[in-house]
């Protein structure tokens, strides 16, 4: 057992008994699975690219209490009726069985070993409940910001999110993973976030994240979500921290005419580590998913992604794509792709395409001959390579918002903007020497 | 083939009526579909089953190895052990599924019994040579027609290889690998286990241990192979393994097309077959290697046929050095197989076209791996798979370009066509990119026959089998195209057997 295990455990027995019964129990189960599994290790096929030893390492000093989730106070008050925002520990104490059946359902801690840290660390988070045909014009919005206090010493945060969506209701719910301007002043830290989105047919769903955490901090979001008959679930991810995360998120379309969009767009800076995994499972005939992640990495970075549509025997009629563009901006950058399809029926639509490159040539020749200088180019190129998954987002401030800090990242990379003629297009002649 | 009877089309009235009729077919395509099952009763010299020391010390006797050799494959032998150790069941990444072989209850090493040593083809045992009569590669034929060299590896032993006198004339070096080992020690030493090392995995690790014979040859400097280089392997004992070992050198500006071709009898067990093949390519020499692969597969109910876990590697460690590999699996119960290529050497060219065919209850889980080391490198994959009955495929293909491999270009297309609601196609690139200037695209499409397509056919009186064989072909029609002449016909053949009734 590593460090961070002993002490991990050790802090969780603070809360581990509060709360109704069956979380007890849940939380019990989850630490035994994670303890017969312990940390990810590389010799695991879904960890194969990303390495956790640095988080093995650490001996955490205090599990935070998921207070630093705030749900934007100004919303919260004007909440139309039928729709309820609160910390899951305020509906834990006041309607103790409430979300028996409910929490836990799709996030399984015998699947992920993460999953079950989280589950057995499980303490606060919140909880967004939609009575049937409700819709919800401005976006909730949740931050999660690690506060300067926590970055002091190796802490960790297990926030957990449940959206219970009824029948035909709309909303668009905002996460936000941020640093409150410590970046400079940043500890080692691990932060746990799992997320359950259970959709009633017809609702529709949008689930944006972002997640800015700075290195040294690990971080690790699983997202988990049901999609009924007719319901529509759209998920934009949006990755601009510097440190080791993970990124998971598992559709599952149960029922005829469910729909999902997994839009995607990481930025690798620094020694950045990013990783996404994606599995979309197509368990009904007539679904359709739509996925399309879009990378960029810069300076020393890594980025992972892994796509997995699953086709179960008898989902005729699916209708799957999934596309992977990739953009190495520097020499030390790397990128390791795997769309994966596993088709079990034979009336589908199913396709992926991935590609690796640098920014087109001919483009960069374009804007060049119309007198626009060389970074320039770049820059603006990379911002409308980025552009694409930002567009899709709904909500036309949430839209503007964020397309602006991804703006601001991009600018703020060397990588982008310096002179890398050499490098780019044309390939170097190769070496003469010892040649015929 | 298809049926004269069939060559007036029903009227398509509507689907349901048509089910019947088509699955009638199928049982009837069924027994006939595999015509290389027949067992021939020869004499064999097989030893007692097992894996011991003593078994890999006395193959290595019989075969009068020299002491390096027995060396090389001890130490194989003790990884392979270890490996065992570690993991009972052998690799469980591969998306196959098949009980635990018993690694101890295989023959590995059965051998046509022969008194003296050949002097000339004719002296071959009449029986052999009809049995490779009946697989349509008579070797004194195939001399006088086709111009092709043939190396025949029946159970584990070579039995004869054509056109050797004149191949020598040039410098070229054909043989089975034992008499390599005899004849051209210094080339095998230098090359053996240099692509494929014996510790390189499960399979390959064992292969080196216990490997029995394969064939062998070296195309020296310049030299363009004047005929196409073939091998045709065949499984006849039971209860064996097979394991040969093919070694190719294409030195200096050399060019060679080697074509391989496997059948095995109709059994009722599962017969293990792990073959090593390793490709060299030294500056501007180019090696082109064609596989039809054509296992017995196992009957309609998934019981017997071959497992087929072959290591396949080339490396083109010069200058402009290109290998390509072109694979037609049709065959065996289980195929998991990954040719690869690494290009070392600066501007050198890999290449991987495949058809797979799985039907009833086959299993594939094949692909390649392209390791772009050099500079300026190319690869293409292109990999066609089809399902059809409860045939499972995958395609596993990796695409890695290292950090020095400035200006890397890989281009991947997987296309699967599935026929039926039982069967499964599956896709698992690994795209791993360290280099900025590198170009990598991966494309996979699943799709299936449509109905406008055999409509269309059979409005013009065309049935349906023959729609299906011929869309099927124009479907794989990139790879096909790239096989040697012979074997394109061939290819298309099995390919049309295999399929036929597998739709309704």
């Amino acid at each position: 057992m590593s460090t961070a295990i002993d002490s991990l455990v050790r802090l969780r027995e603070r809360f581990a008994k509060d709360g109704p019964g069956w979380l007890v129990a849940k939380r019990d189960e989850a630490l035994a699975a994670f303890l017969e599994a312990g940390l990810p290790t590389r010799r695991l096929e879904a960890w194969k690219s990303t390495n956790l030893a640095p988080l093995a390492a650490l001996e955490f000093a205090r599990i935070a209490p998921t207070g630093v989730a705030t749900i934007d106070a100004k919303l919260a008050a004007s909440l139309p009726a039928g729709v309820r925002v609160r910390s899951l520990a305020e509906v834990l104490r006041t309607e103790p069985d409430r979300l028996a059946g409910r929490l836990g359902r799709l996030a399984d801690p015998k699947k992920s070993a993460l999953v079950a840290l989280q589950t057995a660390c499980l303490e606060d988070g919140v909880v967004v409940e939609l009575d049937a045909g409700v819709c919800l014009a401005e976006p909730i919005r949740i931050r999660f910001h690690s506060s300067p206090d926590v970055y002091d010493r190796p802490s960790a945060a297990f926030p957990r999110l449940l959206v219970v969506a009824g029948e035909g209701s709309e909303a668009t719910i905002f996460e936000d993973f941020d640093s409150a301007g410590a970046a400079r002043r940043a500890a080692p830290g691990f932060t746990n976030h799992v997320a359950e989105l259970l959709l009633a047919s017809g609702a529709r769903i949008e689930l944006v994240q972002v997640q800015a955490e700075p290195a040294p901090r690990v971080h690790f979001t699983s997202v988990h979500a049901e999609v009924e008959r007719g319901a529509h679930f759209a998920s934009h991810v949006v990755t601009l921290g510097s440190g080791l995360l993970r990124s998971e998120l598992d559709v599952r379309l149960l029922a005829a005419g469910a729909e999902t969009v997994m839009n995607g767009f990481f930025l690798g800076q620094d020694a950045a580590h990013v990783d996404h995994f994606t599995t979309v499972d197509h368990a009904a005939a007539h679904c359709t998913s739509a996925q399309e992640y879009r990378g960029v990495l810069a300076d020393r970075s890594k980025g992972v992604f892994r796509g997995r549509v699953i086709v179960r025997p008898g989902a005729q009629k699916t209708d799957a794509r999934q596309s992977n563009p990739n953009l190495l901006l520097s020499d030390e950058a790397a990128i390791d792709t795997r769309p994966q399809l596993e088709i079990y029926a034979d009336d589908v639509r199913a396709s992926h395409g991935s590609t690796i490159g640098q920014l087109d040539a001919d483009a960069l020749f374009f804007l060049r001959a119309r007198g626009i200088g060389e970074s320039e180019a770049r820059v603006l190129l990379t911002r409308a390579f980025a552009q694409t998954i930002v567009d899709a987002i709904r909500d036309p401030e949430l839209r503007g918002e964020i397309g602006a800090r991804v703006e601001r990242a991009l600018a703020g990379l060397e990588s982008v903007s310096a002179d890398r003629s050499g490098a780019g297009g044309a390939a170097p002649a190769p070496e003469k020497g010892g040649r015929r | 083939m298809s049926s004269p009877e069939m060559t007036t089309p029903m009227p398509p009235t509507n689907a349901a009526p048509e089910k019947p009729k088509a699955n009638a077919e199928l049982e009837r395509l069924a027994s006939q579909d595999y015509k290389y099952g027949f067992v021939t009763d020869i004499e064999e010299d097989r030893i007692a089953p097992g894996l011991t020391e003593d078994v890999v010390r006395l193959i290595s006797k019989k075969k009068n190895e020299p002491e390096w050799l027995l060396e090389y494959r001890l130490k194989a032998y003790r990884r392979f052990r270890e490996m065992l150790a570690e993991n009972p069941a052998g690799p469980e990444w591969a998306n196959v599924h098949y009980p635990k072989i018993d690694y101890d209850g295989i023959v590995y090493y059965s051998a046509p019994k022969q008194k003296k040593k050949l002097e000339s083809l004719d002296e071959i045992d009449p029986q052999l040579r009809e049995t490779y009569g009946k697989l349509g590669i008579s070797l004194l034929e195939q001399k006088r027609l086709h111009g092709i060299a043939v190396d025949a590896v029946f159970d584990s032993v070579s039995v004869a290889t054509t056109f050797k006198a004149e191949l020598e004339k040039k410098g070229i070096h054909f043989c089975s690998f034992s008499e390599a080992v005899a004849e051209h020690p210094e080339l095998v030493r230098k090359y053996l286990g240099s692509v494929v090392p014996y510790s390189d995995n499960f399979f390959a690790c064992l292969n080196a241990a216990v490997f029995s014979d394969g064939s062998f040859a070296y195309i020296p400097k310049g030299v363009r192979c004047p005929m196409e280089l073939s091998t045709y392997f065949r499984i006849n004992a039971a209860g064996t393994g097979q394991f040969e070992r093919t070694l190719l050198i294409a030195d200096e500006g050399a060019y060679v097309s080697y074509l391989e071709g496997c059948t095995a009898p109709q059994r009722d067990e599962n017969q293990l077959h792990a073959a090593v093949v390793e490709l060299v390519a030294l500056d501007r020499a180019e090696i082109k290697y064609s596989t039809v692969q054509n296992w017995y597969p196992g009957n309609a109910e998934g019981v017997g046929g071959i497992y087929n876990f072959v290591t396949k590697r080339g490396a083109c460690r010069g200058f402009r050095s290109k290998i390509s590999w072109t694979q037609v699996e049709t065959g065996s119960a289980i195929t998991w197989k990954y040719p690869s290529c690494l290009l070392i050497g600066d501007e050198s060219v890999g290449a991987f076209y495949s058809v797979a065919m799985t039907n009833h209850h086959q299993q594939a889980d094949t692909g390649t791996k392209m390791i772009h080391i050099g500079k300026n490198t190319k690869s293409t994959i292109i990999s066609k798979g089809i399902s059809a009955g409860r045939g499972n495929q995958s395609y596993r293909g990796l695409v890695k370009i290292g950090p020095k491999a400035t200006g890397a270009r890989n281009y991947s297309q997987c296309d699967s066509l599935l026929m039926g609601d039982k069967c499964g196609a599956h896709t698992f690139p690994y795209l791993d990119v360290a280099n900025p200037s590198a170009t990598v695209e991966h494309e996979a499409t699943t799709s299936k026959i449509s109905d406008d397509q055999l409509f269309f056919c059979r409005q013009r009186g065309i049935s349906e089998e023959d729609a299906i064989s011929m869309i099927v072909n124009g479907f794989c029609k990139e790879v096909l195209r790239e096989l040697p002449m012979e074997f394109a016909v061939e290819a298309q053949n099995l390919l049309s057997v295999s399929l036929e009734g597998s739709v309704g």
